[in-house]
């Protein structure tokens, strides 16, 4: 997609989202007047610049092409990472679900050096636990086996 | 007055009360540098601890760990371009390029020299003028709010190195999701799609988390590195001089910083985006700002602990906190007995002043701690990516986490860290969208209460004094970078005519 129609794209999205907005706004009751108003006056807003977006991109320029992912793989490993990571912590807790992510994650981003790896996300996990959990007293999730 | 200053410094001299300011702000520092581990978080877990403490032990500690706190949140924020706290967001548009360029040291320093000034000067303002300064605070109504968040939106126009609409629609972008969750005046609930989680509004510090820390993780795993090789200056950095210069930045930083702090609800984020706009304006270079430029540090670094002395002004003369840390503090302060107002400079004047005291203290702790250990902090740019992104992940769930108790929060800073990627990508502004998020709702109170006062009438925004005051500001602010664009394209139109015809 080059620069030209992502430009198009947003503001059709701004416009749809500012109609679908002030469509909401209309419904509200009575007493929410205030708030109508104020959804009203983004609706507008966004309108307005969505508009002067849209004729910018009907100007004469070269468009530039939009590259959305630098290195597919390791973007890919880290979402897919991050995805798996946070069921994972209802289910196992925060700090057995920590290692499996931080192991994993760090292997599938080319960490070579196992032993390394290991130590250092034991090392990082215990730093936590005793700053954070022990001293600090913040909590942490426990998941299912209270991990 | 003076005799009063005289005895609360001779209790500053007890090496418990030195010890607790130094632990403090250590403490501070280390929890600012977290993205999402704030100085609030800090102040309201160490109340309790203070509970037993003699009070002005117990307040130095606390005041030790605001200053630090406020100061952390700069590392993470250069090195990683991941605020510690949301005051430091405006920090990583020149921090985050002078750690890629390999000077992350010599950006740390920028920022802990800005940061001890900019804290300096806001604790004399609080220490001599402060009663005087809370005055003009109390003239500001809902009209002089809503152009108030208008003011730090307009600050947009400048934070934009791309497209100047996509830039304000990122801002805007930032107001709709504010307003997601029950309205502030009638309490009815908006844009919720029937999730409970939502009723109170899309929380603050998962969506910073999300589009500062996650984002910018995705944004990392282009790389092995954030930069291979740290610069010499980073070793040599007790040697290296600070760039020429800074002065007026960091003074009028320091201004800008005390005078929003003292505003209640404006604090320190706005300060430090108000504070880089200004600098850009002033700038013989503005080009070179989001690219590297030191003074975009210095400027925002100055005014975001401008704030700290600023938003007690406030909160000690009047009982009101100029911001969230200072509300927690408030907290403190009554733990130990002592309720805001004229009596805390009279009757309790020693514990007051001894506290205010503490806080010129804890500015030349940080200064020191933060230009010894720079080049340790430095060193975390040269970590391989494949060790940090875990370990970033890890900490913004902890982050995201800690402050509900809630999964959804998780979730939610996911959503806004992959979002964030993919609209950054498309250009839009991420640091405008966020200046959008903490504008929201001082923008629309400030609206909806003017609206009810003028029974509708918006002219309510054109007929105070310091709405027009304000309104000369926004001109100020928005005239020259729209001038500024106009003549770019000019120049680029007149190139691309130069071309066809060669």
């Amino acid at each position: 997609m080059n620069s030209r129609w992502l430009n198009r794209f947003i503001a059709l999205a701004g416009i749809a989202l500012a109609g679908a907005m002030a469509l909401n706004a209309s419904s509200f009751p009575e007493r929410a007047a205030a708030a109508a108003r104020y959804v009203h006056f983004l609706a507008a807003t966004m309108t307005l610049f969505s508009v002067i977006l849209l004729l910018q991109s009907f100007r004469p320029h070269a468009p530039s092409q939009v590259e959305w992912v630098r290195a597919r793989k390791p973007f890919l490993a880290a979402v897919a990472g991050l995805l798996c990571y946070v069921p994972l912590l209802s289910i196992l807790g925060f700090f057995p679900a920590s290692f499996v992510f931080m192991t994993a994650t760090g292997r599938l981003l080319g960490f070579r050096n196992l032993k390394f790896l290991f130590l250092g996300t034991g090392g990082t996990l215990l730093f936590i636990y005793v700053v954070f959990v022990r001293f600090l007293q913040v909590p942490v999730p426990t998941g299912l086996i209270g991990g | 007055m003076f005799s009063t200053i005289l005895d609360a410094s001779m209790h500053l001299l007890n090496p418990l009360v030195l010890a607790s300011i130094l632990a403090g702000t250590i403490g501070g520092i280390l929890i600012g540098a977290i993205p999402g581990l704030t100085a609030t978080m800090a102040v309201a877990l160490l109340i309790p601890v203070t509970f037993g403490m003699d009070p002005i032990m117990g307040l130095a500690l606390l005041g030790g760990v605001y200053s630090g706190g406020m100061y952390g949140g700069a590392i993470s924020s250069i090195l990683l371009s991941t605020p510690g706290t949301p005051a430091a967001a405006a920090t990583a548009f020149d921090g985050y390029p002078l750690t890629r360029q390999g000077k992350g040291g010599l950006a740390l320093a920028v920022a802990t020299v800005a940061s001890f000034w900019g804290g300096i000067i806001s604790t004399f303002a609080l220490l001599l003028i402060a009663p005087l300064l809370a005055s003009v605070a109390l003239r500001f109504g809902p009209p002089e709010y809503f152009l108030l968040a208008i003011m730090g939106l307009a600050s947009i126009v400048t934070l934009t190195s791309g497209n100047l609409i996509k830039g304000l629609l990122s801002g805007l972008l930032g107001l709709i999701l504010a307003a997601v969750g029950m309205d502030p005046i009638a309490g009815y609930p908006r844009f919720t799609a029937g999730i409970i989680d939502l009723y109170e509004g899309i929380a603050f510090m998962p969506a910073l988390i999300g589009l500062f820390s996650v984002s910018q993780i995705l944004e990392l795993t282009a790389d092995s590195q954030i930069v291979q090789e740290l610069a010499t200056d980073v070793t040599k950095l007790k040697r290296s001089r600070m760039p020429k210069g800074l002065s007026g930045t960091i003074s009028r930083g320091g201004f800008v910083g005390t005078l929003v702090g003292i505003l209640p609800g404006a604090g320190a984020t706005i300060a430090a985006f108000i504070s880089y706009n200004m600098a850009k304006q002033v700038s013989k270079n503005p080009e070179s700002f989001g690219k590297g430029n030191p003074v975009g540090v210095a400027a925002s670094e100055s005014a975001n602990n401008g704030c700290v002395g600023g938003s007690l002004v406030p909160l000690l003369t009047l009982g009101i906190p100029g911001n969230s840390v200072a509300a927690a503090l408030m907290g403190g302060l009554m733990i130990q007995g002592l309720i805001p107002g004229p009596e805390l400079f009279t009757r309790y004047g020693t514990v007051t002043y001894a506290f205010i005291l503490s806080l010129f203290l804890a500015n030349i702790f940080f200064l020191v701690i933060g230009l010894y250990c720079a080049p340790f902090f430095a060193r975390v740019a040269t970590v391989p990516n494949s060790i940090l992104i875990p370990g970033i992940a890890v900490l913004s769930v902890i982050g995201s986490y800690a402050i509900h108790n809630s999964l959804f929060d998780v979730w939610l800073m996911l959503a806004f860290g992959i979002g964030g990627y993919f609209l950054d990508r498309a250009g839009l502004s991420l640091g405008a969208i966020v200046l959008g998020l903490i504008l929201g709702p001082i923008a629309e109170l400030g609206f909806g209460q003017s609206l009810i006062i003028s029974r509708g009438s918006p002219f309510i925004f054109f007929d105070r004094p310091i709405c027009i005051a304000i309104w000369i500001l926004i001109a100020l602010l928005v005239l020259p970078a729209l001038k500024g664009g106009f003549m770019k394209r000019q120049r680029r139109v007149e190139g691309e005519e130069g071309n066809e015809v060669n």
